[in-house]
């Protein structure tokens, strides 16, 4: 196991941190710099994060030896879920 | 003879109707049996038998206590009654007076459940403290009910409307009926482990009390409590409370609203991260011009006091001091205005498009960036520089504000 990964919310706080300290104006021209592009990279992350999922449904199931195993599933799409809607 | 006491039929009636209303034991007890010659009036009131192996009483319900029954009672149907003995004046005939009804089944279920979440409760598996929190993104949703019927659909339709991209992981499973309970406790624990998954939910739709028992199950409740990630709860309708809504760490009305609660609006987490972006921008562009200003001010200060200007008393030593002190500042400007020049360049670099965005335009001759109309004439050739584009542009004519 790699280290953990920094959650959305906490890289959120992380940014919006940031912007305050920034405002505050009594940042040296250099630190304000580095607390921008930190800032910049960061707002990427976040938005890159936001935009990387996949839109599917998996359906999970676990065999007989206890391990786990995923596979795409029609049950629902999102295309087709007008379609799909039952009741 | 005539000192017997002669009663007329009414005031009999009458004496056993008060009698009967001012003994404690027939008033506000509950009854067992089976309905029969179940009628129901037009005016809304109930007339029926009660009956066991061996006896039988005529039963009323007014129409009051019958609208809020939960159920139809019917003929056969084996309930247990709330209410008061009374005698029917008219009649002579004595009956029970129901105010409530509960199918004797259903009576019992209800008190099972309720002696589960008083065990559960005490055991501390509700604690306000214990719920863990959802994440704010999630990146896979866990999903335990049926893979047929509307709540898959319902959750995913939702879910996607908010953020078009967030994954679903279903595990199918009965949800009702023997063993379904079991079926939803492993399920939870197998997303539990699914590292894809950060946030489940277990759901069912609307039905029955008895349909909606596995919720109610403490093999559920337990596996819930002991999952690691937070768990929402979505069982029925909005009125139907389980056990598992007890001890899930959060609990929807319905399945609908579950994912409304799991999956974020994406768009207003995108609009949230630009309004951080434009506030530091704007930070750095009034330090800039703060430091812009400080330096101007310094420049002018230090030209009022060159050494020229000190008409000829200063020692050579100050003078050379002096010089190596223009010098440096020298240097120091150089640098200054190097960074200065660097950083605008990286601010700018940022910023540009974004102000193209909101409408404004930037004129370009070759490569060169057109500040005023005096550096164009008619018939000169330009660039407009917009936010998606560009247009190539030939003056017409050139018109120049007065100051």
């Amino acid at each position: 196991m790699s280290e953990k990964k920094p959650s959305f919310e906490e890289d959120l706080a992380k940014l919006e941190s940031l912007a305050e300290q920034m405002e505050q104006g009594e940042m040296p021209l250099e630190k304000l710099m580095d607390a921008y592009e930190k800032g910049a990279k960061l707002a990427k992350s976040l938005e890159d994060r936001l935009k990387a999922a996949a839109a599917r449904l998996h359906e999970v199931s676990q065999k007989k030896d206890g391990s786990i195993t995923t596979e795409e599933s029609d049950v629902a799409r999102q295309e087709s879920l007008l379609d799909n809607l039952e009741e | 003879m005539n000192t017997r006491l002669t009663l007329t039929v009414e005031e009999l009636n009458e004496y056993v109707r008060k009698s009967l209303a001012g003994d404690p034991m027939l008033r506000n007890l509950f009854l067992r049996g089976e309905i029969s010659n179940f009628k129901r009036h037009v005016s809304g009131h109930l007339y029926f038998t009660l009956k066991d192996e061996k006896s039988a009483i005529q039963c009323a319900m007014f129409r009051t206590s019958a609208m809020g029954l939960a159920f139809r009672p019917e003929n056969g149907m084996k309930v247990i009654l709330r209410g008061s003995v009374g005698l029917y004046v008219k009649a002579g005939s004595y009956q029970f007076y129901a105010e409530g009804m509960e199918e004797e089944g259903l009576g019992e279920i209800h008190l099972r459940m309720e002696a589960l979440k008083k065990k559960l409760q005490a055991e501390g598996l509700f604690d306000a403290s214990l719920k863990k929190p959802l994440p704010l993104l999630p990146k896979g949703i866990g999903v335990a009910t049926s893979k047929t019927g509307a709540v898959i659909h319902d959750i995913t339709r939702v879910g996607w409307r908010r953020h078009p991209g967030i994954p679903f992981y279903l595990v199918p499973v009965k949800v009702q009926g023997e063993g379904a309970a079991q079926e939803i406790a492993r399920a939870v624990k197998v997303l539990d482990k699914l590292d894809a998954v950060d946030v489940i939910i277990v759901a069912r739709g609307g039905g029955s009390l008895e349909d909606l028992w596995p919720f109610n199950e403490e093999v559920l409740a337990r596996a819930i409590f002991a999952c690691h990630k937070p768990v929402v709860s979505a069982v029925g309708h909005e009125t139907d409370f389980s056990i598992s809504d007890f001890v899930a760490d959060l609990r929807a009305p319905t399945p609908s609203a579950a994912a409304e609660l799991v999956v974020p609006q994406r768009d207003a987490l995108l609009y949230e991260i630009d309004k951080m972006q434009t506030r530091m921008r704007r930070a750095c562009e009034m330090t800039l011009a703060e430091h812009t200003a400080a330096l101007a001010d310094l420049a002018a200060r230090v030209a009022r006091q060159t050494p020229e200007k000190q008409l000829g008393v200063i020692a050579e030593r100050v003078q050379g001091l002096s010089q190596r002190i223009t010098l440096l500042y020298r240097q120091a400007v150089r640098e200054k205005a190097r960074r200065l020049s660097e950083l605008t360049l990286r601010i700018t670099a940022a910023s540009p498009r974004a102000t193209l965005d909101r409408g404004y335009a930037i004129v370009r001759q070759g490569k060169r960036t057109v500040q005023s109309v005096k550096e164009l004439k008619p018939d000169d050739q330009f660039t407009v520089l917009l936010g998606d584009g560009s247009v190539e542009a030939r003056a017409l004519r050139v018109h120049q504000e007065e100051a």
